[in-house]
């Protein structure tokens, strides 16, 4: 799963027109999700971000114009669209709702294909929106490999990655079976031949390793390793 | 008694290029090494003597692209004992991998760089003779965790991109440890898949593409929110 579904939150008093607007916009394959009250949508704020709102601003029930503010006054909820959708206005009205930080409006009666278009508009910029990490340490990521080969020398490995001469040599390898075995103190260190392993679909790694003591050579040269 | 020596293969369909190897072979290097115009005459060797190294060309008369097909078939025969060095033109990124995958040791570009060629042929000379112990299955599993260093580059609403000095298999699960992880979602640690994973060819880094393994609920919010923050 890499294709995140957008999710529109609604507010408005009017169920008529949400149950109308959440049917077009699911059937867009938008999840969408319906609140009469400021309070209900400032609930789920808490756990979760939408990628547009839609709200009636004349929805005095709802607590439209508070929901308004309040939006205005968050960091990351006044950088979400927000799509004005309302009965009648004037010019005055228009100006208030766009200082109040509404993206752009629409008036009812419902009108699917522009509320679509509207929507796709500004979430379409929303898709590239993307964070550069600068100078980000170096994350540390666990790989699981499968050791299948072993001699007094080598330790074969079969991993999903394909190891190259590092500066120093070694690796990093955890693993509890070798703890078990007796093998704690071992360095592995590749010896740079790293080869593909068609049937498998892995790398097969040769490991030299250093450091075994004598019972666990004696466990390796009597095939029970 | 004088060693043996090592015995190299090459398959190009250019018999200059062959004779250039040849050359520049019997100068610096002792080995016995044998030029193949074409791949039938050349898997017929191969069929009654394995080599100890082999170098492969990529676009034979054959066809564009026969060398991987060849590739593929002598590593699946001689399994993973036997150095393959894939010798191209061809040298994008995709063609490094897709060699690197069907089960070459090494890539080298052409113009042939002999220096170079000769450094890496000693090298897998070297290894493939490393191991002079009898060799044991592992009867009982024996499993480990790797750990490889990875740098966070970018996150989108889609990925998070990082790099890895190693190329790693599709699917992969890798199990990341971070302060970012933190930041974003909670917890320091997480595991991801490998969506994709492509040579970024001018550090000769790789970039691999994560998703998210089992995703919960709250898994693109988090994103979204960081997206919002951040940007």
């Amino acid at each position: 799963m890499n294709q995140k579904i957008k999710k529109v939150f609604v507010l408005d008093d009017d169920d008529k027109t949400n149950v109308a607007l959440a049917k077009i916009l699911q059937g867009a394959g938008y999840i969408v999700k319906i609140f009469n009250q400021m309070s209900q949508i400032q609930a789920a704020l808490k756990t979760e971000v939408p990628d547009a709102f839609i709200v009636d601003p004349h929805s005095q029930d709802a607590g439209s114009v508070e929901f308004l503010i309040f939006r205005q006054n968050d960091q990351v909820f006044k950088k979400i669209p927000l799509i004005g959708f309302t009965e009648k206005i004037s010019r005055e009205e228009i100006v208030k709702m766009l200082s109040l930080g509404v993206h752009d409006y629409l008036i009812k009666p419902l009108n699917a294909k522009l509320i679509l278009s509207i929507l796709k508009k500004y979430l379409a910029s929303d898709e590239h929106k993307q964070y550069l990490f600068k100078d980000e340490e170096d994350a540390i990521g666990s790989v699981d490999l499968q050791f299948t080969r072993v001699s007094e020398t080598n330790i074969v490995a079969e991993s999903p990655v394909k190891l190259t001469d590092d500066e120093d040599g070694l690796y990093r390898i955890v693993s509890r079976d070798l703890e078990d075995r007796g093998v704690t103190n071992a360095a592995l260190s590749l010896t740079k031949n790293t080869t593909f392993v068609s049937q498998e679909g892995l790398f097969r790694a040769y490991f030299r390793w250093r450091g075994l003591n004598e019972s666990i050579l004696q466990l390796i040269r009597s095939g029970r390793f | 008694m004088a060693p043996v020596k090592k015995t190299i293969f090459h398959l190009d369909d250019d018999i200059e290029i062959l004779n250039l190897v040849k050359s520049v072979f019997d100068k610096r290097l002792s080995v016995n090494y044998q030029g193949f115009e074409t791949v039938e005459a050349f898997l017929h060797a191969i069929k009654n003597k394995q080599p100890d190294l082999c170098i492969i060309d990529l676009n034979l008369t054959e066809s564009l692209g026969a060398g991987f097909a060849v590739t593929k078939a002598i590593r699946n025969k001689a399994e993973g004992k036997m150095p393959i060095i894939v010798m191209s033109k061809r040298s994008h990124a995709k063609d490094i991998s897709l060699a690197l995958e069907f089960g070459a040791s090494d890539f080298l570009a052409k113009p042939v760089d002999f220096d170079l060629l000769i450094e890496k042929v000693m090298y897998l000379l070297r290894g493939a003779e490393s191991n002079m112990f009898p060799v044991h299955r592992i009867k009982k599993p024996v499993t480990g965790t790797l750990e490889v260093h990875l740098k966070p580059v970018m996150l989108d609403e889609a990925y998070l991109y990082v790099k890895s000095k190693f190329f790693i298999l599709k699917n992969t699960t890798i199990n990341m440890q971070h302060t970012l992880l933190s930041k974003i979602f909670g917890e320091s640690k997480k595991e991801f898949l490998v969506h994709d994973c492509q040579l970024e060819s001018h550090e000769g880094q790789y970039i691999l593409k994560l998703i998210p393994k089992n995703p919960k609920d709250d898994y693109f919010d988090k994103i979204h929110r960081y997206l919002l923050e951040e940007t």
